[in-house]
């Protein structure tokens, strides 16, 4: 075997282990004389499995509380297999958990389990975002220089969102369910599903730090606009039940809206 | 209806009368949702081995789902509403 052979046996070895691949996996495993090279692969495949497992778990907290630990180790071992990690760094691993739940049978009855599940990844990612002060250099010109944009140019400009925002909808009230479930939750445990869907958008402020915010269907409509790269100009002939100048500046105060870019006639 | 080039200056104007980096947490008071505040990183997250798992103990178990029963075991029986209608 050369060297890419062998790695692919002892991945299989690990992570699909039939009898077959992890015979094919044990070729370059020596034993002892304690311990068969069956066991070491087995060791080796419970550390790996439950350094994983453990890591989704962080980042998938509430879905983990709402099945319990069992199904869920049983259910994230599936997923490895399905979507193998393709970073190596186990903080960005689970992507693709909410559509493999989604596809996953044991659970369809719990339809808001893939929305859980997303809200869950939304918080992770806008969680480690880079802090924009950190950045090395801005993608966008910040907000303070609005002032000095034309008149005549205002039409060209396409409005950012903080990066570490992200836009979800869903039929459930997965903020609800999401909230019952955090440790320092007090009050009704209970979610009723027949609350109906939300609108929602996960991210990261500078003062206030994380944030789940509810959005009503007019400013979804307004905040994935700006989120698309729409020019303002298309932006403003747009319907909303609110006027613009009472749309906009909360969300530039608040640090939502974070810059602009100048776009193109 | 006014045009397009109004709603943009006013808007803009309005942003700016607001003030950009002052803003203050009684500004968001109206705003509908809530604040949840995460003060700690979340720790372990590259770590090999943990303390729920130990390796070996993890290994006997070996996490192959093929004659397990998946039974919700978590807080999911305080979701109520919303069935969905099974067949009869």
């Amino acid at each position: 075997m050369n060297l890419k052979e062998w790695q692919e046996a002892f991945y299989k070895g690990i992570f699909d282990p039939t009898q077959e691949n992890i015979q094919h996996a044990c070729h370059g495993v020596n034993g002892t004389e304690n311990l068969s090279s069956e066991d070491r692969l087995g060791i080796y495949r419970g550390s790996i499995l439950g350094g994983i497992t453990s890591g989704l778990t962080g980042i998938f907290p509430v879905c983990e509380k709402l099945v319990g630990e069992q199904y869920f180790t049983q259910m994230v071992s599936g997923y490895l297999k399905q979507y193998p990690s393709g970073s190596p760094d186990l903080g960005n691993y689970g992507e693709h958990l909410p559509a493999y739940i989604s596809e996953f049978e044991p659970a369809k009855e719990l339809v808001y389990l893939p929305d859980v599940a997303q809200l869950e990844w939304l918080w992770h990612t806008a969680f480690n975002a880079t802090d924009i002060n950190e950045l090395s250099s801005l993608p966008f010109r910040p907000v303070s220089e609005l002032a000095a944009i034309q008149p005549e140019d205002q039409a060209l400009i396409q409005f950012c969102l903080n990066p570490s925002a992200s836009l979800m909808q869903s039929n459930f009230p997965v903020h609800q369910i999401w909230g019952v479930n955090q440790e320092d939750f007090e009050g009704e445990q209970t979610v009723n599903l027949d609350d109906g869907g939300v609108n929602l958008i996960v991210w990261r402020s500078q003062d206030f730090g994380m944030r789940i915010d509810v959005l009503n269907d007019d400013e979804l409509k307004f905040l994935t606009a700006i989120q698309k790269g729409k020019l303002f100009a298309d932006i403003a002939g747009m319907t909303f039940s609110l006027p613009i100048s009472e749309l906009l500046p909360p969300y530039i105060q608040m640090g939502l809206i974070a810059g602009f870019n100048l776009g193109k006639q | 209806m006014k045009d397009t080039k109004t709603i943009m200056s006013t808007a803009i104007a309005g942003a700016l009368a607001l003030g950009l980096a002052a803003a203050s947490p009684s500004a968001l008071a109206g705003k509908p949702g809530f604040e949840k505040c995460q003060g700690i990183a979340k720790a372990g997250m590259n770590d090999c081995g943990t303390s729920k798992h130990s390796c070996a103990g993890q290994a006997a178990t070996d996490a192959d789902a093929e004659e397990w029963v998946y039974v919700p075991e978590g807080t999911c029986n305080k979701i109520v509403g919303g069935k969905i209608k099974g067949a009869k």
